[in-house]
């Protein structure tokens, strides 16, 4: 065959080539066009990685000298055995070795053969190179896809028609358990939003968005990241916060009637006082009592719910009955406030524990009269009650200073108060809501909060009546 | 007129057979490679001329060659063409005494040689040997005016000097015949294939034809002379500043920053090729009587 014939078979047989093993065999079967070949092997920094036949290797001790002479002058030799002859053919790229070709042979290497070995081990360096650099890129892109994949943060791109384009594990993973956090990632990227959480089935994503240019085209970027254990650790810290305020804030709220009591009885026993004078004083103990008695029921409650060991006896009773005996309770403190209690009620039998009802009542009615706005001239509560065939709704609604839209789904925890410092700018022991709540529940009902700040709050409870 | 004088003046040596056989072989290296190692094997003189340079440090062989026919498969035909040529050019250079230091002129021609089969390796040129045999002549222009015309050669070469720039420059400027043409024309004359007589054209200024089918070689051979008249100076009878042609960076695809690389490159090549580019090679003409 025409040398430029036998090139051109060879080239197309590299084009074919995937690995390096294929080459190899394409090099010997096209180096056997010209000379023969008793055994061939193929060296890779100063190891066999290739062999024909199987299982045949040349004695190193014959040639293993010549190799760093081969490699750095980058030319094919052959070195004369008293039998034969040693073929080294260095396959390089530019002056970088890539492998060496050792073949072990019969013939004498014409200069011709010699030439046309040179340019098949030229051509077959570009394709080794290509197949080590493909090799080459094929693994840094398994390293980085494992690094994507294996991160803890979910990895999405959307493309620019919020089309899901890649996904890595992670993300996946949340999608197919939660398959709702998709569609809130989209929406709240509609609305434009960079920076934002999401909850879901109770827990926590915090979700970032990018926008960002991939291989010429505009995409974005989204990392979820599951923000759960960190809210929890939050929350955790947040209660721990407000205990200690909790107990700073009742001292202060015990101290205060207390003191009062004692300073009374202190002058009612060194100061001869007159009997109208003593009732007067006495009076004011009795209602300090009452404070102070109010006080410890709410923070044996706290210990009950703390504990939730809150029990509840139910007995038939009329609803109105109770509402209004809770609103004389805070007739007192309406008055004093300026509060109107404006009164709708429409009355029905529903098996309940009273004491505790009509303790929902007074919180309910308390907080609206604490929080009214001092601003405003016509400062009211309202209370609505209807009957709703199996249920009772109670609407609890005032014009009070409303609670920001942030912490309305807070308002039921133990301790909290918006204002949460120690502010006092309300008495209170943080405890009412949260009572309210856990007795609501225990009745099988529900309370529901509206407010808008500066504006109004709305409490709905549905109690059931049996 | 310089065609004349070459092919008429007896002052200019004429290969003998051997050689004009080795010189065939260079364009078409297939014809009767197997025969050619034969004559030069009778030829006692040259082989054993050829084995002492194939076995110098510049190749550094790991075990040394004692017959012509492991030469040829072990550094391959091309090399020990080479050798061949380089013994008959010495001889040449060597053949008659004038006013000039024909060793150095030779060690000129050798780390040429030398420096442009490192190039063409460097910038991946896979015709390396017949680089270096174009290195190897690019100059022959400046040896044939030394025979023809010994005095002017060695003027040129003073003025070159006093006015420090390149002799070429100076050639060119008086409008006489330069030795890049009396080179062609003695390239010719030895029949010598196109490419080397391209080469000792166009080997001071590549960009006078730069569409020339071996502008690659031409460049090689260019920058080569180049890093030799800068680390061998006044070797080659050629002073000043070397003209560096732009052309070869797009040519060869390299930048001008790779130059101090391949700069240190040569000068470690040089170092460890002293015995070939210094030694010569004593010989009787190997030129027809």
């Amino acid at each position: 065959m025409e040398i430029q014939q036998l090139l051109s078979k060879y080239m197309l047989e590299i084009s074919k080539v995937t690995n390096e093993e294929t080459l190899y065999s394409a090099f010997s079967g096209i180096l056997r066009k010209v000379i023969e070949i008793n055994v061939l092997n193929v060296l890779r920094s100063e190891k066999v990685v290739y062999c024909e036949p199987l299982g045949e290797y040349i004695e190193n001790e014959l040639f293993s000298d010549y190799i760093p002479w081969v490699e750095e002058r980058l030319y094919p030799t052959f070195l004369p055995l008293e039998n034969g002859y040693i073929g080294l053919i260095p396959i390089f790229k530019a002056r970088k070795s890539l492998a060496t070709i050792v073949i072990k042979t019969n013939n004498e290497p014409t200069a011709e053969v010699i030439d046309y070995v040179q340019l098949l081990a030229y051509l077959s360096g570009i394709t080794l190179e290509n197949l080590r650099l493909l090799d080459f890129v094929d693994r840094a892109r398994e390293y980085f896809e494992s690094i994507i994949n294996l991160s803890n943060d979910g990895i999405l791109i959307l493309n620019n028609v919020n089309e899901l384009e890649f996904i890595n594990n992670k993300a996946r993973e949340t999608i197919e358990k939660l398959p709702k956090v998709l569609d809130m990632i989209l929406n709240h990227i509609n609305m434009q939003e960079n920076f934002f959480e999401i909850e879901e089935n109770n827990l926590f994503f915090s979700v970032s968005t990018k926008e960002v240019e991939l291989l010429g085209e505009q995409k974005i970027l989204v990392n979820v990241r599951n923000v759960t254990s960190e809210k929890e650790v939050q929350k955790l810290k947040e209660v721990d916060k407000i205990k200690t305020n909790f107990i700073a804030n009742i001292s202060h709220e015990l101290r205060t009637p207390l003191a009062a009591i004692k300073a009374y009885v202190e002058t009612i026993l060194n100061m001869p006082m007159s009997q109208e004078e003593i009732q007067d004083f006495l009076n004011i103990v009795y209602g300090q009592s009452l404070r102070l008695e109010e006080l410890l029921n709410d923070l044996l409650d706290f210990s009950q719910l703390e504990s939730h060991t809150m029990k509840i006896i139910k007995e038939p009773f009329k609803i109105c009955e109770i509402v209004v005996n809770a609103m004389t309770t805070v007739s007192k403190m309406a008055e004093d406030k300026g509060v109107e209690i404006k009164y709708d009620c429409q009355d029905t039998t529903i098996s309940c524990d009273k004491r505790r009802v009509e303790q929902v009542f007074v919180n309910l009615l308390t907080n609206a009269i604490k929080f009214s706005d001092p601003s405003k001239t016509e400062k009211y509560v309202n209370i609505q009650i209807s009957d709703e065939l199996n249920n009772v709704r109670i609407v609890v609604e005032d014009n009070g200073i409303g609670i920001p839209r942030d912490k309305l789904d807070k308002i039921f925890e133990k301790f909290y108060r918006v204002d949460n410092e120690l502010t006092y700018s309300a008495p209170g022991t943080g405890l009412g809501l949260s009572i309210v709540k856990e007795i609501v529940e225990l009745h099988g009902g529900k309370i529901e909060v509206y407010s808008e700040l500066g504006k109004y709050t709305k409490f709905i409870v549905i109690l059931p009546k049996e | 007129m310089v065609r004349e004088l070459i092919s008429s003046i007896t002052e200019i040596p004429t290969p003998d057979i051997v050689v004009q056989q080795i010189i065939s072989t260079a364009s078409n290296p297939n014809t009767s490679a197997k025969e050619l190692e034969k004559v030069i094997s009778m030829d006692i003189g040259l082989s054993t001329k050829i084995l002492k340079l194939v076995n110098s440090a510049y190749y550094g062989l790991p075990r040394k060659i004692t017959k012509l026919s492991e030469a040829v498969v072990i550094v391959g035909f091309k090399t020990v063409r080479n050798l061949a040529l380089s013994v008959f050019t010495y001889s040449v250079l060597h053949s008659k005494t004038t006013f000039i230091d024909h060793d150095r002129l030779w060690s000129h021609f050798m780390a040429t040689a030398i420096f442009s089969e490192q190039i063409a390796k460097d910038v991946g040129y896979m015709n390396r040997e017949e680089v270096f045999l174009a290195g190897m002549m690019h100059d022959v222009g400046k040896l044939a005016l030394d025979l023809i015309l010994p005095a002017y050669i060695f003027e040129l070469a003073n003025v070159s000097k006093k006015m420090e720039r390149p002799m070429f420059i100076i050639e060119y400027e008086n409008s006489f015949e330069n030795h890049m043409e009396i080179g062609e024309e003695l390239l010719r004359h030895w029949k010598f294939p196109e490419e080397y007589v391209t080469v000792a054209g166009l080997h001071e200024k590549p960009s006078l034809n730069p569409n020339s089918p071996y502008i690659e070689m031409i460049c090689i051979v260019h920058l080569a002379n180049v890093f030799s008249n800068i680390l061998l100076p006044e070797t080659s009878l050629s002073y000043g500043e070397p003209y560096l042609d732009p052309l070869i960076f797009n040519v060869l695809g390299i930048k001008p920053s790779r130059l101090e690389t391949m700069y240190k490159e040569m000068k470690q090549i040089l170092s460890k090729s002293k015995d070939i580019v210094f030694g010569g090679v004593e010989d009787e003409t190997r030129v027809q009587t």
